[in-house]
């Protein structure tokens, strides 16, 4: 339509007649498409619906079959778009028909079947074609299809006539008697016994296993009977809880036989459903447990050892480095402890050599020099008992003993340190306490350790209490401190050997922290108990002691074997006894050693005789005729053992029985034993104290004195 | 539009009008009849061709489905029915003839000096 065709008017009437000649147009082509055959059906509506009148070909009871038929039936055009197709096939692809006609075959098959598509469309136009392939369906399920096409007829034009065919029903039927198959194999060759029951319980099928337990005949039978089964009492049947729909899993039932041991079985039973959860019947499997049974009590003891043996051995391993990890600190412990009174003795002996101090510089020196010999000579002392309580050689001197004397005599050795602190004492000791069998110089040993402990722990200005009392046949010592205490977690481990605190704690401290330890095996020795109570850190500690009293005693001691005692000597000036004229032969390849022991003898009167050798020794006791004999155990050439056979071996009857002490930097209880056995009266180790030393001196004197006089 | 065939210069402006509209076509066809069948492929490639990713075609057989027909008061098949884009457009008969099809569906103007003569009826 031109603009000069249109007559001129308003835009709306301008706009109803444009519609009005596009309808015109349309009925127009319509008339005309019927009319020129371009028309081959006609729509009519009637009372019943709409008609359909086709205008050329007949062919309603083909296209009725078509229609109808449960297989997909499609016509496809040259150019591979499905220009007719049946419901059934837009069923198959779950879509409506609407949205099948038009489109591509293609869109329909999976896409790894795209090849033999065009493969069968293509073949198709030489001779008819068939092939399986998977149907892609709108929502992406799958099916399986035969699809068969054939050419259409020439006067039709190119395309293919297709017809497809659902596989899935087939395909699952094989699926089903392929599985059926598998099951019949498994349920034959299973080594165990399966059975199969229908819904009343009774047996339809079974394994050669299982026929084999039932000893009898099985099929046809209820299971109850072909497989008597002892349930627990209160329990459900397995096969009774499988067909009312339940799973047992794993139940152990026995089954007893005529004539038969009973057997063990673990008895698994399933429902057997169909498509729509009704049951069908059950599926029991057995699993025959009877010899595991057996085997499980011997594995299960040997699993246990096994398991014990690994777990200790684990253990032991982890106590050994823990072990050895606090044996390195203690011993680097113990190094720097024996170094440090070592360094201010070193130094201030120089000082001395100098001859540069003052008078009361001079006494200040030799006090401190004193005091680090004292302190050194403790821990050596502290280590040798730490070495015989290891060795099982701790040995106790054993005879009544005054509680309250003995704690008495400890807190006098303990007062200067105390006083140096200005921490206050409190002693309170009951007189009527008592007596206990002991050691002595040990119960006061694990006094002093408590106070000298308490004394390290308390600052200035801090107080001590000490107090004694009986509590029923007993002897309660107990040494409580206001000092810093300590956590509760630590508490356990007070009293642990090469265990105590951290290595900062007892640095900032000193000392090896042995103490402890030490006193904890003196009391079990003594059939005694020791413990330690702290209400935190900060807040102070109260150990208690508690020995028996004499008379309660129920377990008898570990009394000494002989050997005397290694003795404990607290850190006090005992007063040299005097040995004016008694002839004193010392033997010491050390002139340093030598001449300290002479210079001791010399102060307390006697008279000393000095050899450098065991040799020596020997021509000066027949021309000197000692008293007594002091020697060196470690000397080059004949050492202190040789000498001593030597004296004990002499044809001089006097020469032969004079008393000798060893004085020897071997101070271990063996040590002590092969001196004692070598002939040797004494064993005293080095460092000596001079009183004692004297002391020891006047004694063997006196015991040869009185020897000879008798 | 991608096609160098169609890029006439009335198709270039219809195609600048209507580029991105969205196509709702509809078929009726009957059956396997070879109109029908032509009608199809016809008209599937010239939306491949021209409306590609921006039509719904649906094909309705006024056999198997004849309610749908009626909703739309079909007489004659195949009828091709444009519902969108506005205005409804009909385009009945043999869908072979590509022209006709095109300005049935708007995508080309009509050239009514020839749409009145036979020519266009053939």
């Amino acid at each position: 339509m031109t603009k000069r065709a249109r007559p001129p008017a308003a835009a709306k009437p301008k706009v109803d007649l444009e519609a009005l000649l596009t309808r015109l147009d349309e009925a127009e082509a319509t008339l005309a498409a019927i009319r020129d055959g371009h028309v081959e059906a006609l729509v009519v509506s009637s009372e019943h619906g709409p008609r359909v009148y086709a205008l050329e070909g007949s062919d309603s009871r083909y296209r009725r079959l078509v229609e109808t038929m449960n297989e997909g039936a499609l016509l496809v055009g040259g150019s591979g778009v499905i220009v007719y197709s049946n419901a059934a096939f837009a069923d198959m692809v779950d879509t409506i028909l609407e949205r099948v006609i038009g489109r591509p075959l293609a869109d329909f098959v999976a896409e790894r079947h795209q090849h033999s598509l065009n493969g069968l469309l293509d073949g198709a136009i030489t001779r008819p074609t068939t092939g399986e392939m998977w149907l892609r369906a709108v929502g992406g399920r799958e099916r399986p299809v035969y699809l068969s096409a054939t050419r259409n007829s020439p006067e039709e034009g190119p395309g293919v006539s297709v017809i497809v065919t659902d596989l899935s029903a087939q395909k699952r039927n094989e699926e089903i008697v392929a599985s059926e198959r598998l099951a019949n194999a498994i349920l034959e060759q299973s080594a165990e016994p399966i059975v199969v029951c229908d819904v009343e319980g009774m047996v339809i099928r079974a394994s050669l296993a299982a026929r084999g337990i039932a000893g009898g005949r099985v099929l046809r039978r209820r299971f109850f009977e072909a497989f008597p089964f002892r349930t627990r009492p209160g329990e459900e049947h397995p096969v009774v809880s499988a067909l009312r729909g339940s799973t047992t899993t794993g139940r152990e039932l026995t089954l007893t036989a005529r004539g038969r041991a009973p057997l063990s079985f673990l008895c698994t039973a399933a429902p057997l459903l169909d498509d729509t959860a009704a049951i069908l019947g059950c599926v029991v499997a057995l699993v025959d447990i009877s010899d595991r049974k057996r085997i499980e009590l011997a594995r299960g003891m040997l699993l246990d050892a096994e398991r014990s043996a690994r777990a200790s051995a684990e253990l032991a391993r982890a106590e050994a480095e823990a072990s050895s990890r606090a044996k390195d600190e203690f011993l680097a412990t113990v190094s720097h402890e024996l170094r440090t009174p070592l360094n201010a003795m070193l130094g201030w002996s120089q000082l001395l050599t100098n001859n540069s101090l003052s008078d009361d510089k001079l006494a200040h020196a030799l006090e401190v020099i004193q005091r680090n010999v004292l302190a050194q000579s403790r821990l050596v002392e502290d280590l040798l008992d730490v070495s015989r309580i290891i060795s099982g050689q701790m040995r106790l001197e054993v005879q009544p003993v005054d509680a309250v004397r003995v704690v008495g005599a400890a807190i006098e050795s303990a007062k200067p340190a105390i006083g140096a602190k200005h921490i206050e004492l409190d002693v309170s000791l009951d007189p009527n306490a008592g007596q206990v069998l002991g050691d002595a110089n040990r119960v006061q040993q694990v006094i002093w350790n408590l106070l000298s402990n308490a004394t390290k722990f308390t600052g200035q200005g801090g107080k001590i209490r000490v107090q004694v009392r009986r509590v029923e046949s007993s002897v309660e010592i107990a040494v409580s401190d206001t000092g810093q205490g300590m956590a509760p977690e630590f508490l356990p481990f007070v009293f642990d050997r090469f265990r105590q605190a951290d290595g900062s704690f007892a640095r900032r401290h000193g000392g090896l922290g042995l103490g402890l330890s030490i006193a904890r095996h003196l009391v079990e020795l003594h059939g005694g108990t020791i413990a330690v109570d702290s209400a935190g850190v900060g807040q102070g500690s109260t150990f208690v002691v508690q020995l028996p009293c004499v008379g309660t005693r129920t377990t008898p001691l570990p009394l000494s074997t002989g050997a005397p005692s290694a003795e404990f000597r607290p850190p006090s000036e005992l007063v040299a006894p005097e040995l004016r004229g008694v002839r004193v032969l010392v033997v010491d390849d050390d002139d340093d050693s030598r001449d300290l022991v002479v210079s001791i003898l010399q102060k307390c009167q006697a008279i000393p005789l000095s050899a450098s050798s065991a040799e020596q020794a020997l021509s000066l006791i027949l021309s000197e005729r000692p008293d007594v004999i002091v020697s060196d155990i470690g000397m080059p050439g004949m050492d202190g053992y040789d000498l001593m056979r030597a004296i004990r071996a002499l044809p001089d009857e006097r020469a032969q029985r004079v008393p000798a002490v060893a004085v020897t930097a071997y101070a271990r209880s063996e040590d002590r034993r092969r001196a004692l056995a070598e002939g040797f009266q004494l064993h005293l180790a080095k460092p000596i104290e001079p009183a004692a030393f004297a002391s020891a001196v006047a004694r063997l004197s006196r015991n040869a004195h009185v020897a000879a006089i008798s | 539009m991608r096609n160098p065939r169609s890029s006439t210069a009335d198709f270039e402006a219809a195609a600048a009008r209507t580029g991105t509209e969205k196509y709702v076509l509809r078929l009726y066809i009957a059956g396997t009849t070879p109109a029908s069948s032509r009608s199809v492929e016809t008209l599937r490639a010239i939306c491949e061709e021209n409306l590609k990713g921006r039509y719904e075609l649906s094909v309705v057989d006024v056999f198997q489905q004849p309610a749908l027909a009626k909703d739309e008061q079909i007489i004659a098949v195949p009828t091709l029915i444009k519902k969108l884009p506005a205005p409804l457009r009909r385009v009945v008969g043999d869908l072979s003839n590509e022209h006709r099809v095109l300005v049935g569906l708007d995508l080309r103007q009509k050239k009514h000096d020839k749409a009145r003569t036979p020519a266009s009826r053939r």
